[in-house]
């Protein structure tokens, strides 16, 4: 082997400094996307590089913009004609434009943002499907015929521009060659979606409405391809009796999410459906794969059912119901402050439950698996991996339940009450050391790790988040003078002691829920010079202020270093959606950070919907180091939401207790080993000398990638968890396997379905063909074996594992 | 820690092309030959790193005993600072021949060190730490120094990845594997073996590290719920095969390939030997325990049988920020009976004259007091004290490179001494030995050339001598 070749060359990585030249000029999205035709819509144009006199049109029309900083600006909508989409044209200052085709749809006449068809009906008209019935208007409330719905169903399979070949006029009795939509009609024919509405003759019924029961066949064989036969009907609604032929279509769509019938338990399926309702319809059926991709970011794994509610909502009016649910969360009610010694009448269930990390943990996954609150849980997951810290040295649920709380309740909230609120934080004053830090002996451990790994990091960074250089390599962001000043800031703070509530009234507890108290004879009074010689000072504290005016004087300075706003966009992207982000991407993320676009800087939601909105996210990625690998806390709950997982004998909840499941993958639920995490942030994917990031590798090695195997095989060919009343797995869990038993006549049928809910529909041909040959070794007369093979080779996958 | 993603995509196509070629080599030779080689191994040579997180003081942990101790170390560190160790507290070490009369002593829980010390079987190298060129107090302001000093997450990434100038994602111990991988004769079975993760210093170019926990040997790289049946087989080939497709996405590959070594090795762990020797059940000796075990397989396996190995542990605790007296009593206890146990284990299976262990760390801390009273104890610091063990050692006795201002091997105890990075600070030693010549030193005798030398250590040229003499220089197959 070429030894000394490789040995040089592998000593080249990482070499600091920039790989790309700065972000370059471009446009990137806007959000909202759609409004009256009218004009007056107010949108924020996402990009980068943007110059102050930018200028801005949409459809050829002038608009009225401001630049509002390098990344966004504030468009008012012109008036345009309705129904249509738009492109939008930005042109800096000096020239350049760029353009985001059909950026804009101007709305129709007929069906205003308040209606619950809008979302869908938009989505029809951007992915040409439909130009709407004529003078701005849809028509939503009209019944659409069955021509129509040719052409409809042809360019959803096909692509808006697909042309059929001519009619003949000879294939139906009741539609001429030269008829409306023939073309559509005869194609649909050939391509064995319809066989024709009546016989002797053949004919179509091409102005017939089409009934809700016809359209769940028509959908489905486009979506599923012909050859694709549904299960079994099992009996789901009070009006489709499983002996009609429609009714195995009618199940499927039901359990898909696309309908969940027309009230009650009925379907009306000799109901005719209306334009409205079909292109709500269409959009549930055929843009499944965006809304699973887009909650994989979004939540701890996707279900049919979320998916039905993303698609029939749009992103932007479900993100607003997930700001809006309630937090799950780590409550004092369940999580009660107790005595640090346990008391004697603490039976061992006592101890268990208050003492150790046993129910903190399954509430960690109670709240994934049922949480309404699902992004906020994943955002604060993030934030708690950014601003650590461990049972390793908190042992006891009553001390990390209140520092679980800032996160959970801040998710959404402003970054700089996270800093301010973990600071006075007993368990953080614990873990840090900030509780012991006095004048006269102050301590930097939290004046160090305050910035270098909650806010700021220890190299200056450019708002993309790329690193900046001078000669002497990457520019530090402070030196050992700069931590000596802020660590008498941190001083006089201490854990406070009350008399402990119910059940351990008159006890005395350390005080592990308000904010440390403040002892002034404790605190260094002297004037504090921040930053000073660095980015982000010289900023003064005078002499003699109390511990409050000092904290948070210093937490307003680094609150506003430029540094926070790079920093937590990069981390909270690789939390959500990808370890190896564009600097572009990072720098749009980084503006919301910045400015809210009011003027507010720090504010979260904002960032998080900048983070899942971007197109770097949403499109379908090209960049092969596009992803991350999901890790072990990720890897479960998907496993689990995706199939309902509730007790073993499915009567339940599941009990939550899977954490020893991450324990083995190598992520202890809320015991990261140090204040770095769980997993370096900066780790390698191997070989390292490729230099891609991925973090979660860092607990991703020889044992734990067999570990990981084994959690599916647990959940799979194993049966789940069993139910063990009285002991730590009182309720068990296991999966949901109904459906895809039904499935299991037809591997082919099994395959797609995972590969759909699982893979959004990227899975290979190669890995396609292996799986069904290895589902076919299994006998048919063992339907559940077969799903469960199917599972286990679909979810140890590394293109499952791997999240893109 | 908190560099760029996108600095990490910086590399060569050769890069690439390279570590690929080495990987699809080895998994080729594996797969062929599963780690089948005819002979025990000759020449077997193994170093263990022994890395103790946190940053440990070793100003507690190596002592002067004699006037020292009241002229300097009771000084900064007085009865009432809540941090001194009692002269008379201390294990006696014999008096080191190269401290020219001085004596020390080690931490009272290190008694079994202590032992080996006067044994001749360990050594200790004095004020090691990252430098990028040699720097003392009078010209540290003018000179280059390690990025993120005092950072835990930087700092032990300098020690592990060899290089304190820039980050690398490669580690010095990966590097040493790739420099001598044609002493393991082709064997796909990783050299570099991790019982706590896959840290920095693991991780090579060319091979990645097995990685495995403190179970039985022949549990650890086991995949459940396969039988023999006809549909495990089928599920089993499949699996096998998914591992090797779809390989356009980076970060898929990655996961593959992981996978698919710890099913290339998992046949080659189907015995869990047994040692005669008692390991203490802490963590740390459960870990050094699982070492000795894979160095027992490979003595006695044919299917492993390589001459080089690696080993990296892991053992936390030493961020003594306060409550340093207890604390880190405890460490040193866990410490000292782990790694005397390791010692007899090597004894058992003929080997202590082949193996060398020896310790890092974040870094030192400083000398003067932090925390109030009842909780005190010490801050990041720089240049720390290390052990290094083993009959290939040149035991009891002290190694490094003086300081050239004082001329002093041992540094000067003195908060803002010419050892400390400046007169108003706050005992922060300035290493005089760098990472290079310390990690050089093991290096070369386990077999990496001195033409290689500065692949594995880029800066080892801004060092003179490149190494120190507390072993010689092995052969580099």
């Amino acid at each position: 082997m070429p030894k000394k070749f490789a040995l040089l060359a592998l000593t080249l990585a990482l070499a600091p400094g920039r790989l790309r030249a700065a972000t370059s000029f471009q446009a990137a999205y806007v959000s909202p996307a759609s409004g009256p035709a009218a004009g007056g819509t107010n949108v924020s144009l996402v990009g980068n590089q943007f110059l102050a006199g930018a200028s801005v049109s949409v459809g050829g029309a002038s608009a009225s913009a401001s630049v509002t900083g390098s990344t966004r600006i504030g468009v008012t909508m012109p008036a345009l004609n309705a129904g249509a989409v738009y492109d939008v044209v930005v042109t800096n200052s000096g020239g350049p434009t760029s353009t985001l085709p059909r950026a804009w749809f101007a709305d129709f006449a007929d069906v205003a943002l308040a209606n619950p068809f809008h979302a869908s009906i938009e989505q029809m008209v951007r992915d040409g499907i439909t130009a709407g019935c004529g003078g701005g208007n849809y028509c939503p409330s009209s019944s659409i015929t069955r021509a129509q719905m040719a052409v409809f169903l042809l360019r959803a399979g096909h692509g808006s521009g697909y042309v059929p070949p001519p009619a003949t006029g000879t294939v139906f009795s009741d539609v001429g060659a030269s008829d409306f939509a023939a073309d559509w009609i005869e194609e649909l024919h050939a391509e064995g979606i319809t066989g024709g509405c009546a016989t002797n003759p053949l004919r179509y019924c091409p102005n017939s409405a089409i009934t809700r029961g016809q359209m769940a066949a028509f959908l489905l064989k486009v979506y599923h391809g012909t050859s694709y036969a549904p299960p079994p009907a099992q009996g789901v609604f009070s009006d489709v009796p499983t002996s009609i032929p429609l009714a195995p279509w009618i199940e499927e769509l039901a359990r898909l999410s696309v309908t969940a019938g027309c009230g009650g338990t009925a379907y009306c399926p000799a109901n005719s459906v209306t334009r409205g309702q079909m292109a709500v319809f269409m959009t549930k059926t055929f843009h499944r794969p965006d809304a699973i991709r887009f909650l994989e970011q979004a939540t701890w794994g996707p279900s049919d059912a979320d998916v039905g509610a993303v698609l029939g909502q749009g992103y932007l009016p479900w993100l607003a119901a997930q700001n809006a649910a309630a937090p799950s969360s780590y409550p004092g009610s369940l999580f009660p402050l107790w005595p640090g010694d346990t008391p004697a009448s603490c039976d061992d269930i006592c101890y268990r439950d208050n003492y150790t990390s046993y129910r903190l943990q399954n509430r960690f996954f109670l709240n994934a698996l049922y949480g309404p609150d699902q992004l906020r849980q994943r955002v604060a997951w993030g934030l708690h991996k950014l601003v650590v810290i461990s049972e390793d040295v908190l042992p006891y649920p009553f001390q990390m339940a209140p520092y679980l709380r800032v996160l959970d309740l801040n998710a959404f909230g402003n970054y700089r009450d996270i800093l301010y609120g973990v600071s006075l934080n007993p368990a953080m004053g614990e873990y840090l050391n900030m509780d012991t830090s006095t004048k006269d002996d102050p301590n930097e451990n939290y004046a160090r790790e305050i910035m270098q790994l909650f806010s700021i990091g220890t190299v200056l960074l450019n708002q993309d988040g790329t690193t900046q250089n001078d000669v002497n390599g990457p520019k530090p962001t402070y030196d050992q003078a700069v931590i000596d000043e802020f660590k008498r800031v941190y001083t006089g703070w201490f854990v406070d002691q009350v008399t402990c509530p119910a059940p351990n009234g008159g006890d005395t507890c350390d005080d592990w829920v308000s904010n440390m108290s403040f002892d002034p004879d404790l605190h260094d009074t002297d004037p504090k010079t921040l930053f000073s010689g660095y980015p982000g000072g010289p900023v003064m504290l005078p002499a003699d202020q109390t511990g409050s005016q000092d904290l948070n004087q210093t937490v307003d300075a680094i609150f506003n270093h430029p540094n926070v706003g790079p920093y937590v966009a990069r981390e909270l992207i690789h939390s959500l959606v990808t370890s190896n982000p564009s600097p572009e991407y990072v720098e749009r993320v980084a503006g919301f950070f910045n400015d809210d676009g009011t003027g507010a800087r720090g504010k979260l939601w904002p960032v998080v919907k900048a983070i899942l909105l971007d197109p770097e996210a949403r499109n379908a990625p090209t960049d092969p180091i596009f992803g991350h690998l999901r890790e072990p806390a990720l890897y479960i709950t998907n496993v689990l939401r995706a199939f309902h997982a509730m007790s073993a004998d499915r009567t339940t909840q599941s009990d939550g207790n899977v954490e020893p499941f991450a324990r083995d993958m190598g992520q202890k639920i809320w015991k990261p080993p140090t204040v770095f995490s769980y997993f370096p942030q900066a780790y390698a994917a191997p070989p390292a000398s490729a230099g891609v990031l991925g973090p979660e590798f860092g607990i991703m090695n020889s044992q734990t990638s067999l570990k990981r195997a084994n959690f599916v095989n647990q959940m799979t060919i194993w049966g789940g968890i069993a139910a063990d009343p009285g002991n730590d797995t009182p309720n068990g869990t296991s999966l949901d396997y109904a459906e895809l038993t039904l499935l299991a006549s037809s591997p082919a049928n099994l395959v797609d379905r995972l590969n759909r809910l699982l893979l959004h529909g990227t899975m290979s041909d190669e890995l396609r063909a292996s799986i069904v040959t290895a589902v076919n070794a299994v006998d048919a007369g063992d339907p559940l074996g077969r799903a469960e093979q199917a599972l286990y080779l679909v979810g140890v996958a590394s293109q499952y594992q791997v999240e893109r | 820690m908190t560099q760029s993603r996108r600095e990490f995509l910086i590399r060569t196509t050769c890069a690439g092309l390279s570590a690929a070629a080495a990987q699809a080599s080895l998994r080729k030779l594996g797969l062929m030959n599963l780690y089948a080689r005819p002979s025990a191994p000759t020449d077997y040579r193994a170093m263990v790193c022994i890395f103790m997180d946190g940053g440990n003081d070793s100003n507690n942990m190596v002592i002067p005993s004699d006037a020292f101790w009241d002229n300097q170390y009771a000084v900064a560190r007085p009865a009432n600072s809540g941090i001194q160790i009692a002269k008379g507290a201390l294990a006696p070490l014999n008096a080191p021949p190269s401290l020219g009369g001085r004596t020390f002593g080690l931490h009272p829980s290190l008694t079994e060190l202590a032992g080996l010390f006067n044994q001749n079987r360990l050594g200790i190298v004095t004020n090691v730490g990252p430098l990028v060129v040699p720097v003392t107090q009078s010209n540290i302001d003018s000179s280059p120094t390690p990025y993120s000093l005092f950072s835990h997450s930087d700092q032990i990434d300098c020690w592990q990845s060899g290089r304190s100038d820039q980050r690398i994602a490669t580690g010095w111990g990966g590097r040493s594997a790739d420099a001598t991988i044609n002493c393991n004769g082709g064997s796909g079975f990783p050299t570099v073996t991790t019982i706590s993760g896959a840290s920095t210093f693991c991780v090579g170019a060319g091979q990645r590290p097995l990685a495995i926990d403190t179970g039985a040997l022949d549990q650890v790289l086991v995949l459940n719920g396969f039988y023999g049946s006809p549909q495990d087989v089928a599920r089993k080939t499949s699996m096998d095969y998914a591992r090797t497709i779809d390989r356009t996405a980076t970060l898929i590959a990655a996961a593959s390939d992981t996978t698919q070594q710890a099913v290339d090795i998992s046949a080659a762990l189907s015995i869990d030997p047994t040692l005669t020797t008692v390991f203490p059940q802490t963590d740390l000796g459960s870990q050094l325990q699982q070492v000795a075990k894979v160095m027992k397989l490979n003595l006695n396996s044919a299917e492993l049988s390589l001459n080089r190995q690696i080993f990296y542990v892991e053992t936390g605790g030493y961020d003594t920020h306060q409550d340093q007296l207890a604390d880190q009593s405890d460490r040193f206890v866990e410490l000292s009976q782990a790694m005397a146990a390791f010692y007899a284990a090597t004894q058992e299976l003929g080997i202590s004259d082949r193996v060398v262990t020896f310790t890092l760390s974040d870094f030192g801390r400083t000398l003067a007091p932090s925390g109030d009273q009842g909780s005190v104890g010490s801050d990041h610091g720089w240049g720390s004290h290390h052990f290094v063990m083993g009959d290939a050692v040149a035991g009891g006795n002290f190694y490094g490179m003086p300081n050239t201002l004082t001329g002093h091997l041992f540094p000067d105890l003195v908060i803002g001494g010419l050892d400390d990075i400046s007169p108003d600070d706050r005992g922060r030693w300035i290493p005089t030995t760098s990472v290079e010549q310390y990690a050089g030193t093991l290096a070369r005798w386990f077999g990496v050339s001195a033409l290689d030398l500065p692949v594995v250590f880029p800066l080892v040229s801004n060092f003179a001598p490149n190494t120190l003499s507390f072993l010689t220089p092995g052969s580099s197959c």
